[in-house]
């Protein structure tokens, strides 16, 4: 059997157990609405932890991450950095958040806010953004399963037949499974990812320069430069303070806020099981560095890839390992992407449904569970189309992505925390908000700084939310208080799309 | 009901990891020697405050359990 034979083999057989785990987890879930969306919110602590974690590794992570070590060097701890800083609030914000949503009947996050915030235009703003933030990031896992393909059967599995492989079995078990499907295929998937990793990380150091510490010490004779902080920007030139800090902070406050993962608030057993996956975060977290260690390795390797991005599979390809560990690192990454993929796809739908579809139009759960798989094909049709036609622009949507996500954090945070806030304040912050982001994406060349646009964003957004909402009547104040106190609500609002 | 120590425990704790993982705290400690476990120090250094994270939430996490039990 040939080598690429082989590869292709391992990977089909991941393929295999993720189909089929996916369809036997399916069964388990209930016909609802509820259960489709929100697992009948019974995810107990092991399957959230890996849930959480294979959702947050995506395809970024696991090529793009040692890419960005290979190229910009120690450039690429913020993204160690932001995740630990990033899931710290949800020690706090994500038990209050899936305490309001059971008793409201919420499942998605623009629910919890236009729930405090009531206005159809803020409804559909929120599932806007959302839409804009995920069809780029779809689009970067289903390229990443495509490269991966493509790169390790030698070209025998071409990009785009790669691609459409990896999603249809994604497609297969999110429209038959739902949200528990996506679960129980994460944890699969994130212990394997694990595994992968490590093994990986301390093989390829010590297959070829002799362990990891005399690799460092070779990086740091010949490009010392790549070893201090902030590291490189993309052309070579130093990265700046202000650029590395602000990427950090921006992640970090974007990184709960990712509608998919704001959601698991409402799909975990309880408030302890939420607590303990925060817990539990940093180890999850703490898998990127020998990640990190498999891209520098690429620095001292004779022979550079095609792009940053290819460090890895260049690197496994070309030194000459088994085919077996060949064809294992193709299904970790294949993991990384489509763990991701899934969860993103599954949310897109289901909040274009509940949040675009749903408040305009009288629903019944049979119809809403159709219009919701109908739309995961639609979505995911259109994202692999554009995957395959356009990957130049790829980058800066992505970057367009994490700006207009970082402006949910002004109304979220003020839902849960703030009993002054008006919903006309919120809603003038969050247009001024996406304003500034884009302005300032388009004119990079005035950000003060270099600060991240999504940033600024966020500073005019507040800033803007706090004094619209001062300038406007107070809400109810016992309606402010059902979401900020969580006191007993004096009468039950109709949630928007409630369906318990 | 939710203890204020394991609140004001993490604030600080994340306050801290935000100045000495970014600029300016992490100035002083941006060079590549003395290596740690084979790692450059900066790669340690983040390392070590991710790992340490992961204490400073399991103790928040303790305390919490911990004062529930108690009610």
């Amino acid at each position: 059997m040939e080598r690429w034979q082989v590869v292709t083999g391992t990977v089909f057989a991941y393929l295999l157990a993720t189909l089929a785990i996916g369809l036997l987890a399916g069964r388990r879930s209930s016909q609802s609405v509820a259960g489709y969306v929100a697992a009948d919110r019974q995810f107990g602590l092991l399957a959230m932890y890996f849930i959480t974690g294979a959702t947050v590794f995506s395809a970024f992570a696991f090529l793009g991450g040692p890419g960005w070590a290979y190229s910009r060097g120690v450039a690429v701890m913020y993204i160690l950095a932001y995740g630990v800083l990033g899931i710290a609030p949800w020690y706090f914000t994500g038990p209050k958040a899936g305490r309001i949503g059971r008793r409201f009947g919420f499942v998605t996050q623009a629910q919890l806010v236009v729930g405090r915030f009531p206005s159809r235009a803020l409804s559909i703003l929120l599932a806007t953004i959302s839409a804009a933030a995920f069809v780029p990031y779809i689009m970067l896992q289903m390229s990443g399963a495509g490269i991966v393909f493509s790169a390790v059967t030698e070209g025998h599995v071409p990009f785009w037949l790669g691609a459409a492989l990896a999603y249809a079995v994604v497609l297969i078990y999110v429209l038959i499974g739902g949200v528990s499907a996506v679960g129980w295929t994460n944890v699969f998937q994130g212990i394997f990812m694990l595994a992968v990793a490590w093994i990986l990380g301390l093989y390829i150091p010590g297959k070829l320069y002799g362990g990891v510490g005399p690799m460092f010490e070779r990086i740091a004779e010949t490009r010392p430069e790549l070893l201090l902080l902030p590291g490189l920007d993309a052309d070579g030139t130093p990265w700046s303070w202000g650029a590395y800090s602000s990427a950090i902070l921006s992640s970090a406050l974007g990184l709960i806020l990712w509608p998919h993962l704001f959601m698991k608030s409402f799909t975990a057993r309880d408030e302890e099981t939420l607590r303990r996956t925060v817990v539990l975060f940093p180890t999850f977290q703490l898998f990127l560095v020998p990640i990190i260690i498999i891209g520098f390795a690429g620095v001292l390797y004779p022979s550079p890839p095609p792009s940053p991005d290819f460090i890895v599979p260049h690197i496994i390809l070309s030194a000459g390992l088994p085919a077996l560990i060949v064809g294992i690192f193709c299904a970790g990454a294949l993991s990384a992407s489509m763990s991701t993929g899934d969860a993103l796809l599954h949310a897109a739908a289901s909040i274009a449904i509940e949040d675009g579809v749903a408040p305009f139009v009288a629903l019944d759960d049979r119809r809403r569970r159709f219009l919701m798989r109908l739309l995961v094909v639609l979505i995911g049709g259109m994202a692999y189309y554009l995957a395959i036609i356009q990957q130049k622009t790829l980058v800066w949507l992505l970057l367009t992505a994490y700006g207009l996500i970082d402006q949910l954090a002004p109304p979220v945070y003020a839902a849960l925390y703030w009993r002054r806030a008006t919903t006309p304040g919120v809603l003038a912050g969050l247009a001024a908000g996406i304003v500034t982001n884009i302005f300032f994406l388009v004119r990079a060349d005035l950000r003060p700084f270099e600060i991240h646009e999504g940033i600024l964003g966020v500073v005019v957004n507040t800033g803007v939310l706090i004094v619209v909402s001062l300038l406007t009547r107070p809400q109810d104040p016992a309606h402010a208080a059902s979401f900020v106190d969580e006191a007993e609500a004096p009468r039950t609002p109709e949630p928007v799309g409630a369906v318990r | 009901m939710r203890p204020r120590t394991s609140r004001g425990l993490l604030v600080a704790f994340f306050a801290a990891y935000a100045i000495f993982t970014m600029y300016p705290g992490a100035l002083p400690f941006n060079r590549i020697r003395p290596m740690i476990l084979g790692l450059p120090f900066p790669i340690a250094w983040i390392s070590g405050w991710v790992a340490a994270s992961g204490i400073a939430l399991w103790w928040a996490w303790r305390l919490d359990s911990r004062s529930r039990g108690e009610e």
